[in-house]
């Protein structure tokens, strides 16, 4: 074969494009990489996320009420996972606080007599009511969630298990987003409190403790344009 | 001056504390399954709200074997 004929080959040839990095076709023109995730260590892109995930980029398997067909999940953000050590502590120090307990119950209350049926039941109950409590404050964390798609960002806020309140904003109408990271925790563990401004009488979206609030801004900041 | 023998008679004798316990148990039971019901639809509503394919199934049911604990220990304290 003639040389003349083969395609010129280097790394200074001038005119050759460089093969573009796959951009998500729904998301390109937004500038978002779907190759390439963007967080470190508590996110998971494009799979499906643990039931204990605080951020998930792209999150498969995941949908909402009032998802429109074209509607695609972009970030997933709930309370950064550190944030649950208080109620998990406590949790724990309930379920070892019978135990510790039975040693010191003949000394502190030499007057309660029941028989060992009526203590097994009153055990029983206490660990249904511990059960109880780490049900309700796994709930609250799961449920308060900020969503941001396509198309809105939606705010599920869960305060208590009888009230909630959900809101939603189109993309098009947040003004500026941006984040507070304030303490040496909040510095260690990298979360923080994003606020999504949105604009004239719309409220605004505040997600507390958020991981990687940086990047979360900039995700949203490349979605809105910014 | 009877009402205080009424407290006295409950601390001294251990078969009226027996009693008294279960008695309070199983209004505390009662208040307690008004809860896990509450729970259980609030959890299958927000679970409604935002679906995880592989875990709000196993969450609905947890919250349902909650309340099923809580109807058999009813039951239990009555039987006894």
């Amino acid at each position: 074969m003639d040389k003349s004929s083969q395609p010129l080959q280097g790394e200074f040839v001038l005119g050759k494009q460089k093969p573009e990095k796959t951009l998500d076709i729904k998301n390109s023109k937004k500038g978002i990489d779907s190759t390439d995730p963007p967080f470190s260590h508590s996110g998971d892109a494009r799979k499906n996320p643990h039931f204990y995930s605080s951020l998930s980029y792209f999150p498969q398997g995941i949908t909402f009420e009032d998802q429109e067909a074209n509607e695609e999940i972009i970030l997933l953000i709930r309370r950064d996972f550190i944030t649950n050590i208080p109620w998990v502590a406590m949790s724990f120090s309930l379920i070892i606080a019978p135990i510790l307990f039975s040693f010191f119950s003949d000394t502190l209350f030499p007057f309660i007599q029941i028989s060992p049926t009526t203590h097994f039941l009153l055990l029983l109950f206490y660990y249904l009511l511990v059960a109880g409590f780490i049900l309700v404050e796994f709930t609250l964390w799961y449920f308060n969630i900020l969503l941001v798609t396509n198309m809105r960002v939606i705010d599920v806020d869960i305060d208590g298990i009888l009230y909630k309140n959900i809101a939603h904003t189109k993309l098009d109408l947040i003004q500026d987003v941006s984040y507070t990271q304030i303490g040496a925790i909040r510095s260690l563990f990298n979360y923080g409190d994003i606020l999504v401004q949105t604009a004239g009488s719309l409220g605004n979206f505040e997600c507390t403790k958020a991981p990687e609030p940086a990047r979360v801004i900039k995700i949203i900041g490349d979605l809105i344009g910014k | 001056m009877q009402f205080n023998d009424f407290f006295q008679s409950i601390i001294t004798s251990s078969l009226n504390q027996d009693s008294i316990v279960k008695i309070l148990l199983v209004i505390f039971l009662s208040l307690y399954i008004l809860f896990a019901v509450i729970l259980m639809v609030q959890i299958r509503r927000f679970n409604a709200i935002i679906n995880q394919v592989g875990f709000s199934p196993i969450f609905k049911a947890l919250a349902t074997g909650h309340l099923i604990a809580a109807v058999v220990l009813l039951i239990g304290i009555a039987i006894n």
